[in-house]
């Protein structure tokens, strides 16, 4: 199952704007990689003074989609392009404010196993289940997947 | 890119989430020669980390050019010094994972990456 991990800042960024930009999400992967079935977006909405840029206190804004190992760069590109000037469109800030990434499906997976490896072992279950149940609850609340910013 | 992702077991004051972003800000730099501009840190806070563990860095940052095993090596351990010094513990305290992502799948700043060592006025 293909995902989008996405990192905003929770005080400037709107429902309104988290839902305008997972549907485009979904629309640009769907026309430049085929099909947008199974995809799921997870949001993370970063509280005031955890972000730096630079070695300021920042917004960020970044995105992770995951696509097909090895996806040439000539498809993987124009895509990279479409989602960044979209997505700057929505949140209304200029496209040097992103980092949008297009990154391998298997690169993915090697994040996602890092950030949960850093668990206690112990502790790895119940925070599989702890973000499933507020991923649940944050997309019946507000429709949309958000994941704890702060564990 | 490079994205810090700093996983504390307690949150840090807002004093040292500025001077640990400030000292890793510097550590890249010095160590890559790249821009600090491109250098995020993402505090996130409460983590159950593994015992003696503090704070436990996962970094995605750029791999290929001039971006050698040595080089990503030192830039680790310069991470875990800025990392340590700047929560006032020893550097055993700090845990470091790095993943590396290829340049050309990365637009930050309006523009596809460059490969490590070929930004505009950066040696890597």
């Amino acid at each position: 199952m293909p995902k989008i991990l996405c990192t905003v800042p929770e005080q400037r960024t709107t429902k309104a704007q988290i839902l305008a930009s997972e549907a485009l999400f979904k629309s640009v992967y769907a026309e430049h990689f085929g099909s947008e079935d199974g995809l799921a977006v997870l949001w993370v909405l970063a509280p005031a003074g955890q972000t730096f840029q630079a070695g300021k206190s920042a917004d960020i804004f970044l995105t992770m989609i995951e696509v097909e190992d090895d996806l040439p760069q000539a498809r993987r590109e124009p895509a990279m392009w479409a989602f960044t000037r979209g997505w700057a469109d929505i949140l209304d800030v200029d496209v040097e404010r992103l980092m949008v990434t297009c990154a391998d499906s298997a690169t993915v997976a090697e994040y996602v196993r890092g950030n949960r490896n850093r668990l206690r072992p112990i502790s790895r279950i119940r925070f599989m289940l702890k973000t499933i149940v507020y991923v649940l609850q944050s997309r019946r609340r507000s429709g949309f997947a958000a994941l704890r910013a702060n564990p | 890119m490079p994205l810090y992702n700093l996983a504390c077991r307690k949150p840090l004051s807002a004093e040292q989430r500025q001077i640990v972003a400030e000292r890793i800000t510097e550590a890249h730099c010095t160590v890559t020669t790249a821009l600090p501009h491109y250098v995020n840190v993402v505090y996130t806070d409460n983590w159950s980390l593994p015992a003696g563990i503090d704070v436990s860095i996962f970094g995605g940052v750029r791999i290929g050019g001039t971006r050698t095993p040595e080089v990503v090596d030192r830039l680790k351990r310069a991470l875990v010094e800025a990392t340590a010094q700047g929560i006032g513990k020893p550097t055993d305290r700090v845990a470091i994972t790095t993943i590396g992502v290829p340049a050309h799948w990365i637009i930050e700043g309006g523009e596809v990456m460059p490969e490590p060592g070929k930004e505009p006025g950066a040696g890597g």
